[in-house]
């Protein structure tokens, strides 16, 4: 049952996956905020619809629905068994393995949050320009400043936090490198971020997360969500300031300050998952700059809202028959 | 406007159609990958769409009740023919409203073994008798299955065929059933 169940949610996912992939492709589809709906679709839709089809047609997964009107019946790769190992087998190592990928890549770093030394707090008045900044804050979004903790560390960091009580938070390493422009396109990314509410959505995408445990799938998916939703704020920063070279700029300090020192560590497993993580997200800051230093627009579909809607209903067709 | 409108939807619907065929292709294509792979294990049956289709891979009729209770739904959901010697074939009846299985009708066609794959598992006989189907001995029995849930099983046999009729409906509708099988006009 539960093995059937999540071989069922990796199906549907990929199924989504794709569709939502060639259909981004094809469409011509650039405007990150676009793509990122279509990528939430990716990811709420394989959620729903299992337990919805289990729960709308009992017959849904029968032996006779399986044999007369499934495209892909999942079954038959559970039964079959190559070179000793049957499919059920590889599923339970394929759930094992993302189980614990799960617990060592989100949920260890999640706990060692909690416990590891705090960077202590610098004063804002140590940073007379990112005062001044704040001092203008209405240029880059309405309502009052936010309030700005800085962290005293040489790691170039930028991001939001909180529940209903945000803050942006900096590091001073990041406010050494950055002259005032690229202070400006960086808060104004940060606003979006809180304009868009992430601070608080975040935790509702870590719930979606969280149900999507052992899906590599989902993971895959999950990651390409980010992406595009730091794509989709650095527009928003871009649309304020008009200066998309002063946050690609800033974004090359973050990258040169995100280049971790190789680790000879006999702990190979740390050194080596610390290294791939800086890796990956190295790359997302290369892919955000050469973005940022392309000078094009997007155009939008008339039909967007609409062709999203359809996307949706024609996936949940496809994925009944995917059982 | 209205025209640029239309072709957006013209390339959006076709697109779409395009992404769509081509997954289930591509799905069907996998579906079909473990019995090319090893048909000896995983498919040692065939599912057609109906019943006409077996026939004619069959090359023979499949016996089927002239009676049905208004409960169960026409045409099966299930049809199957295990490649047995002699083949099996399993015709898989759902109920109507909820569509859940609520019957299985297994013939041999032909008087060698009859192990058919197709069975849901029985858990408990409860009772069984012996009684006769057109005149022919036959065996009732009520088993319950793994989830609880009980099913009446009658077999019998006749002169060139094996008969298994599995379902949830009480014996007397069952013994009328196998009662009304027979290879003549539907």
């Amino acid at each position: 049952m539960i093995l059937n169940l999540y071989v069922q949610v990796i199906l549907h996912s990929a199924v989504s996956a794709l569709g939502v992939e060639a259909l981004l492709l094809l469409w011509k589809v650039q405007k990150p905020a676009q793509r990122w709906r279509y990528r939430l679709l990716a990811l709420l839709l394989p959620l729903l619809t299992v337990p919805a089809f289990r729960l709308l047609d009992p017959s849904w997964g029968s032996a006779a629905f399986r044999a007369g009107e499934a495209l892909l019946d999942s079954k038959r790769w559970l039964d079959l068994k190559l070179g000793g190992v049957t499919g059920k087998i590889a599923a339970w190592a394929v759930l094992a393995a993302g189980i614990l990928g799960f617990l060592l890549q989100e949920v260890k770093p999640l706990i060692l949050e909690f416990w590891k030394d705090k960077f202590p707090h610098r004063a804002l008045e140590d940073f007379p320009s990112l005062v001044s900044s704040l001092g203008c804050w209405s240029r880059i979004s309405p309502g009052d400043a936010p309030v700005v903790e800085i962290l005293d560390t040489d790691e170039p960091l930028s991001k939001c936090k909180g529940g209903k009580r945000a803050a942006i938070i900096l590091s001073s390493g990041l406010l050494h490198r950055v002259d005032d422009k690229e202070l400006l396109s960086i808060l104004a990314h940060e606003a979006a971020h809180l304009r868009k509410k992430d601070h608080q959505y975040g935790w509702a995408l870590l719930f979606i997360r969280c149900l999507h445990a052992a899906n590599p799938v989902g993971l895959l998916v999950f990651r390409k969500l980010g992406e595009e939703n730091e794509k989709w704020c650095d527009d928003l920063s871009v649309a304020v300031t008009g200066d998309p070279f002063s946050l690609a700029s800033a974004l090359i300090h973050v990258y040169r300050g995100s280049v971790v020192k190789t680790q000879y560590s006999w702990d190979w497993y740390r050194s080596g998952t610390r290294a791939l993580g800086a890796k990956a997200r190295r790359a997302v800051i290369v892919a955000r700059i050469k973005r940022l230093l392309e000078t094009r627009s997007y155009g939008e579909s008339l039909l967007e809202p609409w062709r999203l809607g359809v996307t949706a209903i024609s996936l949940a067709f496809l994925l009944f028959r995917v059982v | 406007m209205a025209s640029a409108v239309m072709r957006e939807v013209g390339k959006s619907v076709v697109t779409m159609a395009a992404v769509l065929g081509g997954i289930s292709v591509l799905l069907a294509g996998l579906n079909r990958l473990p019995v090319v792979l090893q048909p000896e294990v995983s498919h040692r049956f065939k599912d057609f769409p109906g019943v006409l289709e077996a026939e004619r891979e069959l090359g023979a009729r499949i016996w089927i009740p002239a009676y049905f209770p208004d409960s169960l739904s026409w045409p099966p959901a299930l049809v199957r023919v295990e490649k047995s010697e002699p083949p099996v074939v399993v015709l898989g009846i759902l109920r109507n409203p909820d569509h859940d299985l609520a019957l299985l009708l297994l013939q041999s066609l032909g008087k060698g073994d009859f192990q058919p794959l197709s069975v849901p598992p029985v858990n408990e006989v409860v009772e069984t008798r012996r009684m006769t189907v057109k005149g022919m001995s036959a065996l009732l029995s009520r088993t319950v299955d793994g989830s609880g849930r009980i099913w009446t099983r009658l077999q019998w046999e006749t002169p060139s065929r094996r008969f298994l009729l599995i379902g949830r409906a009480s014996s007397e509708e069952l013994i009328r059933m196998a009662g009304s099988v027979g290879g003549g006009h539907r």
